[in-house]
């Protein structure tokens, strides 16, 4: 019975973990991923384009 | 079948011979033997008188007529012989197409055989050939394996036994009271076989057959008269020790029963008479399951007939085992065995079924045995000893009687050999164990009886490993999963798109960060490119930095949502004489990236060099940068396994700890 109980539980979580890893694969989930997202902060967007590298003085970036 | 009467040189009486075959017949009025001379059956030898025969109890007697394969066949003769454990009977068989054979009892089984070539016969180790012919009566050792026919065949048992009395017709002229040697053989399917070497060490001849059922053989009736009238003299027997009356459950098997009253050992071999064997009221067992009980199993219903209780010394510790002897009919037994609280169902298995393998060749036992394609490893071997008993056993035994064993396992069986061996004699015997579990036990016995519960510390030699099913069953699913997971891995990463999207290489010099205009001209903005499916992005940075760093800041822009995504790679690589330290490889990844369209900034800066110190640092550094999307990264599906197999490895070293406790009983613990 015990064992019915442990191999089912396992199959279970096994399974979980099989989709898991199949919609982490589809999405290109990275465990060790750099940084985080954030909104782009206003004023650096001219009409053309980015006022490059103008991008990295917004203070975002530790005020270097 | 055309009888030959002549008469008797010593009293004149009419002496038959029925068969053929038969060189000597036993006269019914003086107990003449009465030999045949050459062909002539109107002359004849006296070979002296016949002693008279022990009352063994048998179904058969002479003149009774049976069926093998359809052929017919009458007892016509009887000879009883004895190696000192008790008599037993070979009857003489008669064909109607004028072939002969030899009917032997023993344990309420009967085997018949007939007269073979001994071209037939060839030994597994040519080397055992003395000159070409075959060895020597004192050669054969029981185990000893050799071909009869297309057939392994294997020595039983190899001993001497005395002609002591016979009647009715012989197919040889036989000096009684004369010693004979034997090897008697076993090979698979209940095949049977006497090597019979006379009064000599070589082979005379050779006889093979088969066991068969005495139903089989003889009709019913025939067989149910007989053992009526055996049973009947059976009940009317008393103790000689008590005077309580003794009742046999099977006349005519059983060689040894115990008194029920004052529990004397008592001999019943002899057929209608009890003989004092022991007096010791100390032999009494006193058996779980009482003596009488009947139980269910493999369809069939066993009565309990014996109870044993043998036991053994290994280091300094006895331990102590009960058996059961269960009986099914004529000749069908078994034993159920019980160690500690543990219940083993045991058979008999042919020696030739079961073939030994040595770790090295001058092992005392083997190590490993194989038997219906199953191997069992040695367990433990010891020295049995009958330690008390009561009931009824179709074998001479007595407390103190002592057999060589050897234990072999492959839970949930077990292989079990015995050898008794003195300066006359060998005999070996393999039996086959299954497990049973207490309910298994209740079950047999239609739960009229409780069975203690064997302590959760003790682990029989066979015992079923309990984390078996759940190692096996999570094994299975684990192995399912990890290559779901291999495969999905595989096929993720030929469908998504993948490759380089941003690849330049560019120079850096060192610039103050103060110096705005240098850092803006330093730095890289990519064109827009786009990302059509979720993924992932790898950014790579290579470059010849020397004593010294370089890194950059980038940011990914999501220029469809107005999000960025900022992340830092650097290079540092220090050198010296015959050191280095750092790298000049680095890449990081940016995950879940959805589709949509981006931009890639890279604002590079590095240390400034030092030229003055001992070792120059890069004062210019060429760098390159690679964006590639769709990255098969090893470590997910590592990762990913290891977590699938932390449960069947928790359960596996259960399954070990198990299998530890079970050989640290053993002789190898």
């Amino acid at each position: 019975m015990l064992t019915k109980i442990f191999a089912g539980l396992y199959t279970g979580i096994g399974v979980l973990m099989v989709t898991l890893f199949l919609v982490n694969e589809w999405r290109g989930v990275v465990y060790s991923s750099s940084g985080s997202k954030k909104p782009i902060p206003a004023g650096i967007k001219s009409g053309r384009g980015y006022k490059s590298p103008g991008f990295w003085y917004t203070g975002y970036m530790g005020g270097k | 079948m055309s009888a030959r009467i002549i008469d008797c040189p010593n009293c004149g009486g009419q002496v038959e011979f029925k068969a053929g075959s038969s060189l000597l017949s036993v006269c019914s009025y003086c107990s003449s033997a009465v030999a045949r001379v050459g062909d002539d059956i109107g002359e004849a030898e006296i070979l002296g008188q016949v002693a008279p025969l022990a009352e063994i109890g048998s179904p058969l007697s002479l003149g009774v007529q049976g069926q093998l394969h359809s052929k017919d066949f009458t007892v016509v003769g009887r000879l009883q012989l004895n190696y000192g454990a008790g008599p037993w009977n070979e009857w003489y068989l008669a064909f109607d197409d004028g072939r002969w054979a030899w009917l032997a009892e023993a344990q309420g089984r009967v085997y018949v055989t007939f007269e073979k070539d001994l071209e037939d016969l060839h030994l597994e180790n040519p080397s055992l050939s003395q000159n070409g012919s075959l060895p020597l009566f004192e050669d054969w050792s029981a185990g000893q394996k050799f071909f009869f026919g297309q057939q392994t065949v294997a020595v039983s048992e190899r001993r001497s036994a005395k002609f002591v009395s016979a009647e009715g017709e012989l197919p040889f002229v036989v000096p009684l009271d004369s010693t004979f040697s034997y090897c008697d053989f076993e090979g698979p399917k209940g095949t049977f076989g006497t090597l019979d070497f006379g009064d000599s060490q070589e082979v005379e001849s050779v006889y093979f057959g088969r066991e068969h059922e005495y139903d089989s053989l003889f009709d019913k009736d025939v067989l149910d008269s007989v053992e009526a009238s055996l049973a009947a003299a059976a009940v009317a027997m008393n103790c000689p020790n008590c005077g309580a009356a003794v009742q046999l459950q099977a006349p005519g098997e059983s060689e040894t029963v115990t008194c029920g009253t004052c529990d004397a050992l008592l001999d019943c071999s002899k057929g209608q008479e009890l003989f004092l064997l022991s007096s010791a009221a100390a032999a009494n067992s006193n058996p779980l399951i009482p003596l009488g009980t009947v139980g269910n199993y493999q369809d069939k219903e066993w009565t309990v007939f014996g109870h044993l209780i043998r036991s053994v010394w290994a280091y300094g510790v006895r331990y102590e085992w009960e058996e059961y002897l269960l009986r099914a009919g004529r000749g069908s037994y078994r034993w159920l065995i019980c160690s500690d609280g543990h219940w083993t169902w045991s058979e008999p298995v042919s020696v030739a079924d079961v073939t030994t393998k040595y770790k090295r060749s001058n092992q005392e036992r083997p190590r490993w045995v194989k038997h219906k394609g199953q191997s069992y490893r040695h367990f433990q071997s010891g020295s049995a000893t009958v330690e008390a008993l009561s009931g009824e056993f179709y074998w001479k035994v007595k407390v103190g009687d002592s057999v060589k064993t050897h234990d072999y396992v492959a839970p949930p069986n077990m292989m079990s050999f015995e050898s008794s061996e003195d300066q006359d004699a060998q005999e070996i015997s393999w039996s086959r164990g299954t497990y049973l579990s207490r309910e298994e036990m209740s079950a047999i016995f239609s739960d009229k009886l409780s069975f203690p519960k064997a302590p959760f510390f003790n682990i029989a030699p066979h015992q079923p490993n309990k984390y078996l099913p759940l190692r096996d069953k999570v094994t299975k699913v684990g192995l399912i999963l990890s290559a779901l997971i291999i495969l999905i891995a595989i096929l993720v990463s030929s469908v998504k798109p993948s490759g380089v999207i941003f690849d330049a290489t560019k120079e850096l010099r060192y610039y103050e960060k103060s110096d705005k205009e240098a850092a803006t001209l330093a730095t890289v903005l990519t064109e827009p490119f786009e990302i059509k499916e979720w993924t992932n992005l790898r950014i790579a940075l290579v470059s010849d930095v020397a004593n010294n760093w370089i890194f950059l800041q980038g940011a990914l822009i999501n220029e469809d949502k107005n999000e960025v995504q900022y992340f830092g790679l650097q290079n540092q690589y220090y050198f010296g004489p015959g050191w280095t330290e750092g790298s000049r490889k680095k890449s990081t990844y940016i995950g879940s990236v959805a589709p949509g369209k981006y931009r890639l900034s890279l604002r590079p800066e590095m240390g400034k060099p030092k030229p003055k110190k001992r070792r120059r640092s890069s004062e210019e550094i060429r760098y390159s940068v690679e964006l590639k999307q769709g990255t098969f990264i090893k470590s997910h599906v590592v990762v990913f396994l290891f977590f699938i197999w932390i449960f069947p490895l928790f359960v596996r070293g259960l399954f070990n700890r198990f299998e530890r406790k079970r050989w640290s009983e053993s002789d190898y613990g």
